[in-house]
């Protein structure tokens, strides 16, 4: 199994001010860029940025390729996803996706992961007159036709739905050929289904548990195997699964550290599907607010049978049964080994979130890298032999990473 | 691991069914009827598995969502066919355009198949 790191850049108000101080979301993209150069160093595989839109707080990765590049020019191994590009066009069109794609993948020596994805809330894509009940379509639309400029010379040209183009020879083209491994965000079911049936690698962020996940790889590898219509020219067997994690040397330290954070999470979250105050609203203040009433309520609440009596157990555990990762490293070796059963082939984890300390994310970094990573790189060929069982047959061309 | 031949409602198994070899043939608009028809047996025969609209995950601020179960999703109403439920009315789904598309198609019957199989696991 591998493993990553996800990025939206979550940038909380100031608990005592209106709004953000110069420095801050500066301070944030800095922090972040120190974090992958050395996850780079620790041996992580992946970095994956979201694309998000006027989602205060929550995601202030509005321009991910920007700060992929600036990864690329710091980094010597470790690939650079897009978590995902929001392809209906009137947020991106297809050929400056297709653009931006190759160049980064060139000058990045080929470590690009081309994640794609329609885009969230009505905040969102409202924001680019973009209708909720057409968003799906014209991801496929863009989608298959940003993959073809990328590998036909020249592309042809087309009269489709949702954008239309004449015959151009869009360049750059990607170093990795015909083209980057491609993804969708599926945080559904059936979305992980569906790339399945595309040759297209699953970016799961339904946060499923390992039954779920299991349930859902082989479902997955059964579909790929019979894919007739794959959206690109290369097909991308691949799951990913997310989740937040904060390591420390202890299960009391890590809850202490992380759990904030994480629940910070899951709020803003809720709260950008809800009517915004654009500008206005102080999202982190709220949080904290409510945090000590909704806690003591949370309090309240039976342990079921099969749930530690103690508070800080129970949450623990409630999250690694969630897909969190948060602990010690004795405990999230056992989460991750539930995954690993799973088949599941990489995790990203979601480090950097709410008002979480930069060296409490660094240390949790190295100490993950350190203690818990080491064996399941070692048997990774173990899961490289399986994946190859499940694609016997399969004799369309691939490109994965995995 | 969920497929239509392991739906053991005999209606909607033969639906799913048909549904898939649709797929295969890149008939869409016939899948997309026969997910309707599949899901529609299961508002009749098993309402008590309908996921109302609105009923998003995260859908409100929430402290303890990361350490929630992820509940059931209602029906995608990104794909074409609205789930129309008024208050004392049987849920009815309605198309909303004639062509789909295969992430229509597959989206459906993906859909119908997870509540099919979420029906017969109690």
């Amino acid at each position: 199994m591998k493993f990553g790191l996800q990025f939206q850049l979550q940038t909380p108000r100031p608990y005592d001010a209106d709004t953000w101080r110069a420095e801050d979301e500066q301070k944030i993209m800095n922090e972040a860029l120190e974090q992958i150069e050395f996850a780079d160093k620790l041996g992580y595989d992946y970095v994956f940025f979201t694309e998000h839109h006027f989602l205060e707080e929550y995601c202030h990765s509005a321009a991910p390729e920007v700060v992929l590049a600036a990864a690329a020019a710091r980094t010597k191994n470790i690939r650079l996803g897009h978590g995902i590009i929001q392809m209906p066009p009137n947020q991106n069109h297809p050929a400056r996706v297709a653009e931006r794609i190759a160049t980064l993948d060139l000058v990045s020596n080929g470590r690009v992961e081309f994640g794609t994805g329609e885009g969230a809330t009505e905040t969102e894509i409202g924001g680019f007159l973009t209708k909720q009940k057409e968003k799906k379509e014209a991801w496929e639309e863009a989608t298959r036709e940003c993959l073809r400029m990328m590998s036909c010379t020249p592309y042809p040209g087309y009269e489709g739905k949702y954008f239309s183009m004449p015959e151009r020879n869009v360049i750059p083209k990607p170093l990795q050929r015909p083209h980057p491994p491609v993804w969708v965000a599926a945080s559904r079911r059936e979305t992980v289904m569906l790339a399945a049936r595309m040759g297209i690698g699953a970016l799961g962020f339904g946060f499923e548990s390992p039954e779920e996940a299991e349930e859902r790889a082989l479902r997955y590898f059964e579909l790929i195997r019979g894919c007739r219509e794959p959206l690109g020219a290369a097909i991308n067997p691949a799951l990913l699964t997310t989740g937040n994690m904060l390591c420390a040397k202890t299960d009391e330290e890590a809850v202490d550290r992380g759990l904030e954070g994480a629940q910070y999470f899951g709020f803003v979250f809720g709260w950008m599907h809800g009517h915004l105050s654009h500008g206005r609203d102080n999202i982190y203040r709220e949080f904290r607010n409510r945090a000590d009433a909704e806690q003591t309520a949370q309090g309240r609440d039976s342990a079921t049978a099969l749930e530690p009596e103690d508070e800080s157990a129970r949450a623990l555990y409630r999250m690694g049964r969630r897909g969190n990762f948060m602990g010690s490293p004795d405990f999230i070796r056992q989460s991750c080994l539930r995954y690993e059963a799973a088949h599941v082939d990489a995790l990203l984890f979601f480090s950097q979130c709410g008002a979480r300390k930069h060296e409490h994310i660094m240390e949790s970094l190295e100490l993950f890298a350190k203690e818990v990573m080491p064996e399941f790189k070692e048997r990774h060929h173990l899961h490289q032999r399986w994946r190859e069982q499940q694609l016997e047959g399969v004799t369309l061309p691939i490109n994965s990473s995995i | 691991m969920a497929k239509p031949a392991e739906v053991t409602d005999p209606t909607v198994q033969a639906l799913l069914l048909e549904a898939e070899r649709d797929l295969d043939s890149k008939d869409y608009d016939a899948a997309v009827q026969k997910c309707m028809a599949a899901y529609s047996h299961l508002i009749d025969t098993r309402p008590d598995v309908i996921v109302p609209p609105g009923s998003r995950a995260g859908a409100a601020p929430s402290f303890d969502r990361v350490l929630r179960a992820m509940p059931a999703r209602p029906w995608p109403d990104v794909c074409g066919v609205d789930l129309l439920w008024n208050e004392g009315d049987k849920p009815r789904l309605v198309a909303g355009k004639d062509r789909f598309t295969l992430s229509d198609a597959v989206t459906y019957l993906e859909y119908t198949l997870d509540t099919a199989i979420r029906a017969q696991r109690g």
